[in-house]
């Protein structure tokens, strides 16, 4: 076992000091390998960490939501309702949901109008009060205590007093926010009492919800059912997908780089043809050979994927991903701020390895074993 | 002993340029002697060399070593055999540029995994023996003819091998420094090793140190002295 | 579905391992033919130097097949959570008709990858590469496995469709329902105990044989399989059990669940390993008549049967661990 290691010590030891000797050709591969990993590593951990904090942040999103379907399209649904869902057996709690989207002509953007059911977002506000999300804030230039106006849709103007500006922990998902009482509300919108938006309720039992998502459709036909697993895996899904596309479409990169990889290890300088030449000549075997060139390999991709990967992580979470940031997130005017908390999932580099180090070892492995089969006696002529 | 029976090399076999280097040999190598193939350039005695050395294979024909066949032997044991018999000085010495007179030293016996610290010991005292000690750490691209020329023996060397084999020891050096060369050689055949060498320096001949002289011509053995 | 990181490397590594096998075998059918370590002939001395090229590409290749199975069964336990009615890689695999037959597949590719690889490294030690032709025909017999793995994780991978519903593993490890999983978990459990253990000694027994005399590898080999079985099925009819602190919970999948401490992979990366070591052994002792074996064979077959012994060892210790630290008590007194 010692010799086994003493010998892969004296192999690592003359592939540093081989590598050392031709550093110009092997720099230039190593930034390449390393822009590889890096853009890969990039693009996985951003989708990662997106998916954690919308992982988080949708745990308080409703059990099941109620919503009213006209004509194919989402309508308001009346209070009538609440009644013959309370009285579903399983069913623990239904109250109905007041928002909807309003178009600030001023910014050019659409803020969610809603009456907040909790206080999870701080305060409820009071009549004539409104509590908004940073976003809404920023763009508007406004601060607590001063006054936020707002022209309803029918062509009301309304004064409100800003309370709070919401924290910018979940800025993700209440950037775009407006928070007012219902009659405030019902005022803006011109919504009449007994209508609601939706209905969200919660179900007793964790297990049963697929059970009472389908009664509900059948009790209420011209309604729409959504609960909160079914939002977890759309969203799992289209991270997964965009993540996916863009490693597909990275697939022209990755195999630029492997025909890359193969033509440098092809292209034996004749120095270096020589000195291996040289090492068969004075006892080394083909297997030795290949071995040391399998270590020159190993040196480098360690080097680079480190690199790149170090790299990517900084970038990622200290610079926001700011190179990729367009293509991942969806486009919208107002944008949350928020800083992603840096995560490293195992399962992720092992996949990132299969990207980048196994093809560039396949693209390697032929092209160091023809120079490892130099006859040896091709020093003496 | 080594001993050729019938060996014959070609290259380019089936080629338009098909060249019969060496052709229906038969020789025995005496252990513990200076044995010099000489001949004109084009003899084939680099070739017949190679052979012996085990660095390439006849293309017909057996080569025994120590009464062990090693013709049909396949790479990884020849390489064994080979350096555990063999030690080789090349006639452009192909040192490894880049790395210092001790890790060339070294080199040959990379494979066997030596402990590290016996392994230098060893280098630091052939190169002491051969009174190039102080340049251990050098790179070899420094170093003169004569002091580069006694790195290679000493390399050749570090595996402990009976048999030195050395291709124009002499070619690249001036009268001074082959008359060292040659006083080297006298002092590993005092040592009971063997020496097998190519040249066709006359000054080897004359050096008194040749027990057997093998005279080539267009591939073959046309003398035995 | 197929979008996905870990199931687009799981078949780029797939697709690579097809290539390289199928040009392999096109070489192992020449070795078979002209190999004659004897002659000098030119062809010959070409075929040694390709050896030494495939040798390399097949262990690659072979190494990646091991970390394949163990890719695969990691991201479908991780997919579970999108799949509708699945808690754990059986709803996963359910999804469709192709997941189990690709992973039982895969399996069969990690333990004849792994005997290949015991084999190449035994040929390598004889000085006239005595078991080439062994080698290369059990080559020309892995490569239809591995490319029938590859096309069903590939048919699995593209059919899998999220909006399907599956079933989750309460339904298949159950003893009321039917088949090899429904027998299992129906199997009795002290008696299923008795078993695990029975076997453990007798694989201790033989292994010892082999470690003291260097014979009797073909007999571990056998052992060693005997004991894969009878560990499988305790760990579904007993051992999950103790795990999940729950009588009627039989799923070998969800054991490797985070919130299990992926106790899973504790049980069955040991278990695998020492059934492949041990499976290894058994083709190399029936050459030991070859003349430049005799001294390797006894060595290396010791080796791996010490390897195999003390996986089996973390193996037997983790379950009993299991069993002994459980809130669960299945057996009065």
């Amino acid at each position: 076992m010692t010799i086994w290691f003493e010998k892969q010590k004296y192999l690592l030891d003359y592939t540093v000091s081989s590598l050392m000797r031709r550093l110009a050709k092997n720099i230039g591969l190593l930034m390449v390998y390393a822009l590889i990993v890096f853009i890969l590593a990039t693009v996985m951990l951003f989708t990662h960490a997106l998916r954690q904090e919308a992982a988080v942040v949708l745990d308080g999103a409703p059990e099941v939501t109620v919503q009213h379907i006209t004509m194919g399209r989402h309508d308001v649904i009346p209070a009538a309702h609440i009644d013959k869902l309370s009285n579903m057996r399983g069913v623990r709690n239904v109250h109905g949901r007041l928002w909807g989207y309003f178009y600030d002509t001023a910014n050019r953007a659409n803020y969610t109008l809603m009456v907040p059911s909790s206080d999870r977002y701080g305060q409820s506000p009071a009549q004539g009060e409104v509590v908004v999300g940073a976003g809404v804030a920023r763009s508007r230039n406004v601060q607590v205590g001063q006054y936020l106006f707002l022209l309803s849709p029918r062509a009301k103007l309304f004064k409100l007093k800003l309370k709070e500006i919401l924290h910018t922990d979940s800025e993700i998902v209440t950037t775009d926010l407006v928070l007012v009482s219902e009659p405030d509300f019902r005022t803006f919108f011109g919504l009449p009492e007994g209508i609601y938006t939706d209905l969200v309720l919660t179900v007793r039992n964790p297990k049963e919800v697929a059970k009472v998502a389908e009664k509900i459709s059948a009790i209420l036909p011209d309604s729409r059912v959504i609960t909160r697993n079914d939002i977890l895996r759309t969203y799992d899904s289209v991270f997964d997908w965009r993540e996916g596309i863009l490693l597909a479409l990275l697939a022209g990169a990755i195999l630029a780089f492997v025909i890359f990889a193969w033509e440098k290890a092809s292209g034996l300088g004749a120095q270096e043809r020589r000195e291996i030449g040289i090492l068969k000549a004075i006892g080394w075997e083909t297997s030795d050979v290949i071995k040391m060139k399998v270590w020159e390999g190993g040196v480098i991709s360690f080097g680079a994927f480190t690199l790149g990967y170090v790299l990517a992580y900084v970038h990622v979470f200290y610079f926001s991903a700011g190179l990729l940031e367009p293509v991942l997130k969806g486009w919208a005017v107002l944008y949350p701020r928020f800083e992603l908390s840096p995560q490293v999932d195992g399962f992720q580099v092992a996949a990132l390895l299969f990207f980048t180090v196994v093809p560039y070892i396949a693209a390697t492995l032929v092209p160091i074993w023809r120079a490892a089969i130099t006859d040896p006696d091709a020093v003496m002529r | 002993m080594i001993a050729l029976d019938n060996v014959t090399k070609t290259f380019n076999e089936g080629a338009e340029n098909e060249f019969q280097a060496i052709c229906d040999v038969n020789l025995k190598i005496v252990m513990n002697r200076v044995t010099v193939l000489r001949g004109p350039s084009g003899s084939g005695k680099t070739t017949l060399l190679g052979l012996i050395g085990g660095l390439a294979r006849p293309s017909s024909g057996r080569i025994h070593i120590d009464g062990q066949e090693v013709t049909s032997l396949p790479e990884r044991f020849l390489t064994e055999k080979r350096r555990a018999v063999f030690g080789f000085v090349f006639q452009n010495f192909n040192l490894v540029h880049g790395l210092t007179v001790l890790e060339n030293v070294m080199l040959p016996a990379y494979p066997l995994g030596k402990p590290r610290k016996a392994l230098s010991q060893a280098a630091l005292d052939l190169l002491d023996q051969l009174h190039v000690a102080h340049k251990a750490d050098n790179p070899v691209q420094f170093l003169s003819g004569g002091e580069t020329q006694r790195v290679a023996i000493a390399r050749a060397l570090i595996n402990d091998p009976p048999i030195l084999i050395a291709d124009e020891p002499t070619a690249n050096l001036d009268t001074a420094l082959s008359h060292e060369f040659l006083n080297i050689i006298a002092d590993l055949r005092a040592r009971n090793k063997t020496v097998i060498m190519t040249s066709h320096d006359p000054l080897v001949e004359q050096a008194g140190v040749v027990d057997v002289l093998v005279t080539m011509r267009d591939g073959r053995i046309v003398g035995n002295l | 579905m197929i979008f996905h990181p870990a199931i687009l490397a799981l078949l780029i590594a797939s697709a690579l391992s097809c290539v390289i096998l199928v040009g392999s075998a096109g070489f192992a059918v020449q070795v078979l033919r002209g190999w004659d370590i004897a002659s000098g002939r030119n062809a010959q001395l070409v075929m040694e130097r390709r050896t030494y090229l495939v040798s390399t590409l097949l262990s690659f290749v072979m190494v990646a097949e091991l970390l394949s199975l163990l890719l695969f069964v990691f991201n479908a336990d991780k997919m579970a959570s999108q799949f509708v009615g699945a808690m754990c890689a059986v709803g996963t695999l359910n999804a469709n008709a192709y997941g189990f037959p690709a992973l039982m597949v895969k399996m069969g590719v990690f333990f004849l990858a792994a005997t290949w690889l015991i084999v190449n490294h035994v040929d390598s030690r004889g000085y006239d590469y005595p078991l080439i032709r062994f080698k290369y025909a059990l080559l020309v017999l892995i490569a239809p496995v591995v490319i029938a793995a590859a096309v069903l994780q590939g048919l699995y991978f593209w059919n899998l469709d999220a909006d399907v519903m599956t079933s989750c593993c309460s339904k298949l490890f159950t003893s009321e329902s039917e088949g090899v999983s429904a027998e299992m978990a129906g199997l009795d459990e002290r008696m299923a105990l008795y078993m695990l253990y029975g076997v453990l000694v007798l694989v201790v027994a033989v292994g010892s044989v082999v470690l003291k005399t260097g014979r009797g590898g073909m007999l571990y080999a056998v052992a060693s399989i005997v004991m894969f079985c009878a560990a499988i099925t305790a760990i579904v009819s007993v051992v999950s059990l103790y795990v999940y602190e729950h009588p009627h919970h039989h799923c070998p999948f969800c054991l490797l669940k985070p919130e299990y401490g992926y106790f899973g992979y504790l049980l069955y990366v040991p278990l695998f390993f020492g059934t492949a070591l041990g499976m290894g052994v058994g083709p190399i002792t029936a050459f030991r008549g070859a003349a430049s074996l005799q001294a390797v064979i006894p060595t290396v077959s010791r080796s791996f049967v010490q390897a195999s012994l003390m996986a089996f060892a973390v193996f037997a210790m983790a379950a009993s661990y299991a069993i002994v630290s459980s809130n669960l008590r299945l057996f009065a007194g």
